[in-house]
């Protein structure tokens, strides 16, 4: 199908421009003048509406009253209300006096709107009466906040009165103050409102937008709405939501049309009864509430005739649901796609088909391109990029509210990095694939979680699916479904979404797992918390294998041997940096032993708990006397893993297997490799048995035994480390070098540390906790090795894409090889942050 | 009292001073010749940004202030209205209006004024006689370069007409200022001097390299040392041109924290700048001058004795006092044969720590105690800055 030419468009940014008078007193003496502005359902209050010409005199009034309470240019004020005719009056009034407007959700606790009062620094908070009593407490002792105002009382006697603020109650000032308009002639760059972002992580960081926004977003106004004269709008979301405040206050309001909110108590019959009730023209909803509105109403068209254009946004609609509603409302619903920064840019409409999937079109006016984050060049056809906004666009957001390195850090080069992932197919179509965090790496695939969920939610059982990228270990990240059954799901109807996904999906996109919930994590605004629902998710897993799973990255840069005939030495151990403690039954002399099981058991009996810190016996020698007594001993801990000293051969670790099979199946076996027929031996024994772990290197016996004088020449015994560390790799196994012997030369101990992580040992042993800073340090990759990993890993991801096995990064040659290693880098940089060491 | 025995406690007392009686930090200052400039950082007032070419607004500068000069990790803060300064009326504007409203410091406030006698020193003075009272020091560029130590001298004077009590320190850039360098010290108000490196090695026809200025340098830097300890004055050492990408943690103190760090952290430039740190300490300077923030806290732990240190120096002296040694005989202390000059030493690194304000109260106490157990002559020789 030829698909026709979009229409272009270019926005025209006056100098001077005001969103609360643009939005009301500019209708005033034109023949909107006394259409409805606004109409308000609520399930409590009934019904309320409000003319332009009320809604000028309104906001000219609450204007005027900030004036009087000495609120200057840009000051600003916070607008906590419900849904109702208050909030369009005190958005725009507060704009209208030259203030900045501070919509916040009514659904924060009190300590979050005490944290966006207080880092937007704001003079006044406008809120609804039901909120007063709880957020007090929380706005009584902010330096900056002096004004409340309320809305829904006749009198501020009726409340509580606080200390060193002032309250004031709307009604009353909407009736008092003067209506004289005295609007601040604000230039359209100036800053208009600052919105809050939802904060997945961390805390919500403000948003700060001019009013030349206002006009940024015609190409929505034009390409997404499909305004016709006198349009009424019925509206499902609440106002403070950044894209609720375009949709349903601004660009409605400023082409004169009549909006219709709800507030209170819905249910999925709600929505098609008010649409009829109004006569309303546009819907706009989240995903949810169309899944509701065909899920559980039987409404059709003939149930809201009136009905002729639908729109979605939020979250993404799955193309299931399109076709869904066209059968029932025989119309599309357009979806868009936007954020707070830069307000619904993206979107389908009436000019091209929806292609189902697909995010639609960059509405023409818009400076939006595809760029490749690195080169900064534009992607081609097909290819991923991010969406990167020319900063000259009027739509976009001014700054990050007091977050300078921020601000800078999202602009490069003239482009606002969105952070957001899509692709462009030849028709001009933008495909998004997700925020950069959400996008699913498995087995160097970088996969859509979008992709996958509109496919899953195809499926007849399904009523809603994330995909997830469930992390196993460093090199296996699998695709995973949480998914939603419309009915109860059981074990067969999960092969069955799997296999059908399989059937439906490339190999490597299609999920391997499948979890059944009732519900996901979500923020306020109703996103998935993602990485809340894979934390969740790896919880119910098997805990067993994430345990076996997270062995594979045990923390063993630092082994402390203890000797345990101390009991302050075990105590401290407990303590201190080591990721092992290594009691030592074998290490100490031979009359120490007796009361050093006794304190080891005594300790363990009071408590088993090292911290992170993995718990190993060193036991004495297989055939000495004393060796069975250390098995009874071993056999009434609870700890991780039996030391043999002194392996010489592959028989050695078959009869160390036995004992610990004997002891307890679930302890690994490490091996210490001292002598030189151990050294000798040493590719069989890396190869016998099944429970050998970590290869320990007794350098120090071993340099006796081969009478070499580690203090004259530390490199003499390399050879023989270097045989051990080959086979130890060869076989997969771990390798720590042994303890410096010389506590007191601070020096020597470093050098060694440093010879044995060049040599490529996965950590070293100490005697004394003075060595275990700088053992874990060298051993701990750097911040910004971690960084250049990472980068490496795209820049490989991203040649892969076209083909190619081995790229040159940074002068480098780079194969799949280097990137496991560098994958490495990357987990264990992560594992050493939980330990949370002290590392600088 | 038999008249021997009075007499005997006569000249006794005027020949120790009381330390002991001292209980308050300010009369310790004056004894002790004060708290030392230690590492200064240069400060624009008003900053410019290479990547749009302009300055910053007065209201930017403000905030930049507020938000990174009230909390300095640096012993001084040098606001520099001299050569690395373009907006020179703008920057008197936000001196007069800012320093007045500095939160309670921890450390000294300097400013680099212009060259004696040019139309910007004037304008310099002038704001100067509005906020001396908020100022610690005055750094003077290119002294006695054209008229002589009489600078100083006038300098000195008009302090003295404005009721101040700044003291000067004089950079020394020329080999003419370093000739004169002893009548340059000869003024009370002079206590330390800066010795400015890339202006002296310019003049000189030098060509010294970013790594090796102290070898190439290390002849003047001889002939500015010793006049200034014959003067009993501090010297200021050269500005580190290498930038470096990293800056050592605040928890490094330890010489073997700070060798992890620059042995598996660190970049080649922290380790030269490091080193020269060292150096400069190792030739009794008692600031150095810094134009990045990264440089402070590598300069500051290589200036400052460690709190090991420290303690070891402590136990040195009360081993010392223990053997009734301190003026004359000698001990054993942990393998080595200590005698007076050692113990003078150790005194010196407990009064370093002091003079950089990193002396812990009790040690503190512990150093007057010593210090009063010494002939003023004795602590003269170990320690020329105060007045006694």
């Amino acid at each position: 199908m030829k698909l026709q030419d979009y229409p272009q468009l270019e926005i025209k940014v006056p100098e001077f421009l005001n969103i609360g008078v643009s939005c009301t007193s500019k209708h005033l003496g034109t023949p909107k003048e006394d259409n409805i502005a606004m109409i308000i359902e609520d399930s409590k209050l009934c019904t309320s509406q409000i003319t332009y010409k009320e809604l000028s005199v309104q906001s000219d009034r609450f204007a005027n009253f900030l004036r009087s309470l000495d609120i200057s240019i840009r000051d600003r004020v916070l607008i906590c209300l419900k849904n109702s005719l208050a909030y369009p009056i005190s958005f725009f009034g507060a704009m209208k006096a030259g203030a900045i407007a501070v919509p916040t959700s009514t659904l924060l606790s009190g300590s979050e709107v005490k944290y966006l009062a207080t880092d937007s620094q704001a003079k006044a908070i406008v809120l609804s009466v039901s909120m007063y009593d709880n957020l007090l407490p929380y706005l009584e002792n902010l330096d900056n906040l002096q004004h409340i105002i309320i809305s829904g009382i006749q009198n501020a006697n009726e409340v509580q009165q606080p200390k060193h603020i002032n309250i004031y109650a709307l009604d009353w000032v909407l009736e008092h103050f003067d209506e004289l308009p005295k609007h601040y002639n604000s230039r359209s760059g100036e800053p208009a409102y600052l919105v809050y972002t939802s904060g997945t992580t961390g805390f919500p960081k403000g948003v700060l937008h001019s009013h030349r926004s206002l006009v940024g977003r015609e190409p929505a106004s034009e390409f997404w709405f499909d305004f016709k004269e006198n349009d009424r709008i019925m509206h499902s979301g609440k106002f403070n939501w950044t894209y609720v405040l375009g949709s349903a206050l601004m660009d409605p309001l400023y082409r004169g049309h009549t909006v219709i909110a709800h507030e209170g108590e819905n249910d999925a019959t709600s929505w098609v009864k008010l649409i009829k009730k109004h006569n309303c023209t546009i819907f706009i909803g989240v995903p949810t509430i169309y899944r509701q509105i065909l899920q559980k109403t039987d409404f059709t068209i003939k149930d809201c005739p009136s009905l002729r254009h639908c729109m979605s946004a939020g979250e993404h609609l799955s193309s299931e649901m399109v076709t869904l509603w066209q059968a029932r409302f025989e119309q599309d619903i357009y979806e868009a796609i936007g954020m707070s920064e830069f307000s619904y840019y993206i979107s389908h409409s009436k000019y091209r088909p929806i292609r189902p999937g697909s995010a639609g079109f960059v509405q023409p006016g818009h400076n939006v391109k595809l760029l490749n984050p690195q080169t900064l060049e534009e992607v081609g056809i097909e290819e991923e990029g991010m969406i990167c906004v020319g900063v000259d666009d009027p739509g976009l957001f001014l700054e990050y509210w007091n977050l300078e390195e921020d601000t800078a850090q999202a602009r490069h080069n003239g482009h606002f990095f969105t952070g957001d992932y899509a692709k462009r197919d030849k028709d001009g179509y933008i495909w998004f694939l997700g925020r950069k965090d959400d996008i699913i790496n498995t087995f160097g695939f970088r996969v859509s979680p979008h992709e996958i969920e509109r496919v899953v939610k195809t499926h007849p059982k399904v009523a809603d699916c994330v995909a997830l990228g469930m992390e196993l270990d460093a090199y296996k990240t699998i695709v995973a479904v949480a998914v939603i059954g419309k009915e109860t799901l059981n074990n067969e109807d999960e092969v069955q979404i799997l296999q059908y996904a399989q059937a439906n999906l490339a190999k490597y996109k299609a999920p391997k797992m499948i979890y059944t919930v009732t519900d996901y994590p979500k923020t306020k605004n109703g996103k998935v918390l993602r990485k809340e629902l894979v934390k969740q998710l790896l919880k119910k897993n098997d805990e067993k294998q994430v345990i076996e799973n997270k062995d594979a990255y045990r923390a063993r840069r630092s082994m402390l041997f203890v000797p345990p005939y101390n009991e302050k030495f075990i105590e401290k151990s407990r303590t201190l940096l080591a990721d092992a403690v290594i009691f030592d039954l074998e290490g100490i002399l031979e009359e120490q032993r007796e009361v050093a099981r006794v304190m080891i058991e005594k300790q363990f009996m009071q408590s088993s708990n090292f911290g992170t810190s993995e718990r190993i016996l060193r036991v004495n020698k297989l055939g000495s006397e004393d060796l069975q007594a250390d098995i009874e001993l071993a056999k009434k801990l609870d700890i991780d893993a039996i030391l043999f000293s002194c392996i010489q051969s592959a028989g050695d670790i078959m009869r160390a297997d036995e004992i610990i099979e004997a002891i307890n199946p679930k302890l690994e076996l490490m091996a210490g490799i001292e002598t030189p027929l151990g050294v000798l031996n040493v590719q069989s024994i890396c190869a016998a048995g099944t429970r050998l772990r970590v290869i320990m290197i007794g350098s120090n016996t071993l340099a006796q035994r081969l009478q070499i004088n580690l203090k004259k020449n530390s490199k003499a015994i390399f050879n023989y480390m270097a045989q051990i560390v080959l086979a130890a790799r060869a076989y997969g196994k771990i390798v720590i070098d042994g303890p410096h012997f010389d506590v007191s030369d601070e020096f020597s101990c470093e050098a060694s540390s440093k010879d044995a992580f060049y040599l490529g040992c996965d950590g070293k042993a100490a005697i004394h906790p003075i060595q275990l800073e700088y053992v874990n340090d060298i051993f701990t990759p750097k911040k910004h090795e971690v960084e250049d990993a990472k980068e490496m890993i795209e820049a490989y991801e991203r040649a892969q894409k076209s083909g190619r096995e081995v790229i040159q990064y940074k002068d480098e040659l780079i194969d799949r090889t280097r990137i496991e290693w560098a994958q490495r880098v990357i987990t264990l940089y992560d594992r050493y942050r939980e330990i949370g060491q002290k590392l600088f | 009292m038999p008249y021997s025995q009075k007499r005997k406690v006569k000249i006794m007392s005027a020949y120790f001073t009381d330390f002991s009686s001292l209980s308050h930090d300010d009369d310790l200052r004056i004894k002790l010749g004060g708290y030392w400039p230690g590492i200064q950082i240069y400060y624009p007032p008003i900053k410019y940004n290479p990547l749009d070419g302009t300055y910053e607004t007065q209201e930017q500068a403000k905030f930049r202030l507020q938000k990174h000069a009230y909390k300095t990790g640096a012993h001084t803060l040098l606001f520099d209205l001299e050569d690395g300064c373009r907006m020179k009326e703008m920057s008197r504007k936000l001196l007069i209006e800012e320093l007045p409203k500095f939160p309670p410091r921890d450390f000294q406030i300097a400013v680099r004024i212009n060259p004696f006698r040019t139309d910007e020193y004037d304008a310099d003075l002038a704001m100067l006689k509005q906020i001396h009272k908020y100022i610690d020091v005055i750094v003077l560029s290119k002294a006695g370069e054209v008229y002589g130590d009489a600078e100083i001298r006038d300098l000195s004077s008009w302090l003295v007409s404005i009721g101040s009590n700044l003291t000067i320190q004089p950079i020394i850039e020329h080999p003419r200022s370093l000739q004169i360098a002893d009548r340059l010290m000869s003024h009370s108000t002079v206590k330390h001097v800066v010795f400015g490196i890339h202006d002296f090695s310019k003049a000189l026809a030098y060509k010294i390299t970013p790594e090796g200025w102290i070898d190439e340098l290390q002849t003047f830097f001889n002939m500015l040392t010793m006049e200034a300890r014959i003067k009993g004055c501090g010297v200021i050492g050269g500005v580190e041109v290498l930038l470096t990408p990293n800056s050592l943690p605040d928890s490094c103190l330890e010489k073997k924290d700070i060798r992890r760090w620059l042995d598996l952290h660190g970049d080649d430039a922290s380790r030269h700048v490091y080193a020269h740190a060292k150096r400069e300490t190792a030739m009794g300077l008692t600031g150095k001058q810094v134009i990045t923030p990264n440089h402070i806290n590598i300069c500051k732990v290589a200036f400052t004795p460690s709190p090991s240190e420290v303690q070891q120096n402590i136990n040195i002296l009360k081993a010392a006092i223990e053997a009734d040694a301190l003026l004359s005989g000698a001990i054993r202390f942990e393998g080595e044969m200590l005698d007076p000059p050692m113990f003078g030493k150790s005194l010196q690194n407990i009064l370093r720590a002091y003079a950089l304000k990193s002396l812990q109260k009790e040690d503190q106490d512990f150093a007057m105690h010593v210090l009063s157990k010494m002939p003023i002559h004795t602590i003269k020789e170990n320690w020329p800055y105060g007045k006694l």
